[in-house]
């Protein structure tokens, strides 16, 4: 089968003051279609230029990345975003902010009131449809925002670090909710995250990044049966592969 | 914020109140003569005497102030709009609207007589001129000032620039936008008098000459009150529309 994303060879460089900076050095992941897999590495390593560049923002890069078959310097590809940064517009109200990727393809027209409905009420936003965002917490606001990104026209979603502006307690709170909507819609999603924790729980495989230039170090499978509870954190098997990540994040 | 508001409300008037009596009570016992400084109940006087004039004149500034006005809040947002889209009409134009500015008002005002004569185009120009500037330049800013990232997130969700620019930048430029009018407003009178100064029939510009020439202070000062409460009206006519436009935003 097609994989969803297929990375080979990603080089991207910056200029900075007349120097070249490489950021990404020989990068290769491929996530197959259906697949929650994360990326996690040390700041500064690049997840996020990696990001970027499948989204199509970043046009200077050697190597090739393929989405859903089709090579992205071709075509721009079709693909959710979220940034760590809700980025909702103060001015629309939850409803109004959510339908916005749909509004901007012209399909809100012909988009099912329910739908919209109930996919308002299964993110837990029942009874904030109204709202305005500087009523929401931040809790409350990434959960628009994700909802907004799963609107989005896309077979596959780039989360980058969604919850890394969120106290513990919402984070992990978020994380549970998240696993459960995910494992309902089983959509291909690639997860930036510098959580080790968050990684392991959330993810089907990991990418471990090292540092810059950032290229991949490590690629683990995470055998862990679904649907996951939050208790399963303490379970030896869930341990053992911290423990994994650990010691790669450490190479 | 809730009590800074609270207090807010009857601070206005108190002090307002206590400025008039003091004014009123140093004049009298100073014997300030009308001509120098008049007191406000001779201010009040003069209003009332003069009243029928006064609201002549006043209704051919207005009338100047509101074209003005409003001609130069289209140009505005036409002209704003359209350097946000193509930036190289930003380049070209950028730098003389800032020139525009740079040229006093009351050079303006005699030339633009000699070129439109005495009647009310001159004034309105000079309001245009005016009001132009603040406006644009609080347009431009909102509409400029999107956050990176929103741009791309936009750029992901294949946004066409038209799309960018109704549903995501002119709604955002709105606070700034309304910043300027407000400034546009207060500035806007004043314009329209220092036009009527240099050559005009009627005006509250020309009143205040006449009563200037004439030592009629008392006039002059009523004539100040007319001013200064048509800028306030026109503030606060567009604060009015403001929160009903961004009613939402300002809850920070």
């Amino acid at each position: 089968m097609e994989p969803a994303v297929n990375i080979t060879d990603l080089c991207v460089s910056y200029t900075l003051n007349k120097k070249e900076l490489k950021v990404l050095e020989n990068v290769n992941l491929r996530a197959e279609a259906g697949r929650f897999v994360s990326i996690i590495g040390p700041s500064g390593c690049g997840k996020s230029t990696l990001f970027r560049t499948i989204a199509g923002l970043e046009k200077k890069y050697t190597g090739s990345v393929i989405v859903n078959g089709c090579d992205i310097r071709n075509s721009r590809p079709h693909i959710a975003y979220m940034l760590q940064k809700d980025l909702l517009l103060p001015w629309r109200n939850v409803r109004q902010n959510i339908v916005l990727p749909l509004e901007l393809a012209g399909t809100l027209k012909n988009t099912d009131a329910d739908f919209i409905e109930n996919m308002i009420s299964e993110f837990g936003l029942k009874g904030f449809a109204d709202a305005y965002p500087d009523e929401l917490s931040g809790g409350m606001r990434q959960r628009v925002a994700l909802l907004r990104t799963w609107l989005m026209e896309g077979s596959v979603m780039l989360l980058d670090e969604p919850f890394g502006a969120l106290d513990a307690l919402t984070r992990k709170h978020m994380q549970d909710w998240l696993t459960g909507i995910w494992e309902k819609h089983r959509k291909t999603v690639l997860f930036i995250t510098h959580d080790i924790e968050e990684a392991v729980y959330l993810s089907d495989e990991v990418f471990v990044m090292g540092p810059r230039p950032g290229r991949i170090v490590e690629h683990i499978n995470i055998d862990i049966e679904r649907p996951r509870k939050s208790d399963i954190t303490c379970t030896p098997l869930f341990i053992d592969y911290k423990r994994r990540l650990v010691s790669a994040l450490q190479v | 914020m809730r009590k800074f508001t609270n207090t807010g409300k009857l601070s206005l008037p108190v002090s307002f109140a206590a400025i008039i009596i003091v004014w009123e009570t140093l004049v009298y016992i100073l014997k300030t003569p009308n001509y120098l400084i008049p007191a406000p109940s001779a201010v009040v006087q003069a209003m009332i005497e003069a009243f029928p004039v006064l609201m002549r004149h006043t209704s051919v500034t207005l009338l100047e102030v509101i074209l003005g006005f409003a001609s130069a809040l289209v140009l505005s947002a036409v002209i704003s709009l359209l350097m946000v889209r193509f930036s190289v009409l930003y380049k070209i134009l950028w730098p003389y609207m800032v020139i525009s500015q740079t040229i006093p008002l009351y050079i303006l005002a005699p030339l633009f007589m000699i070129w439109f004569g005495f009647g009310i185009l001159p004034k309105v120009l000079i309001v245009v001129l005016v009001c132009f500037f603040p406006i644009t330049v609080g347009f431009v800013q909102g509409l400029t000032s999107t956050e990176p990232e929103l741009d791309e997130l936009l750029q992901v969700m294949r946004a066409t620039p038209s799309q960018i620019l109704w549903k995501v930048r002119v709604p955002q430029a709105m606070p700034q936008f309304f910043s300027g009018l407000k400034i546009a407003a207060a500035y806007s009178v004043t314009g329209a008098v220092l036009s009527e100064w240099v050559g005009a029939q009627e005006g509250l510009g020309i009143f205040l000459t006449r009563s200037m020439k004439t030592f009629k202070t008392a006039a002059l000062f009523a004539d100040i009150v007319i001013i200064v409460v048509l800028s306030l009206i026109l503030f606060y006519a567009i604060s009015l529309i403001e929160k009903r436009v961004i009613r939402r935003r300002n809850l920070l």
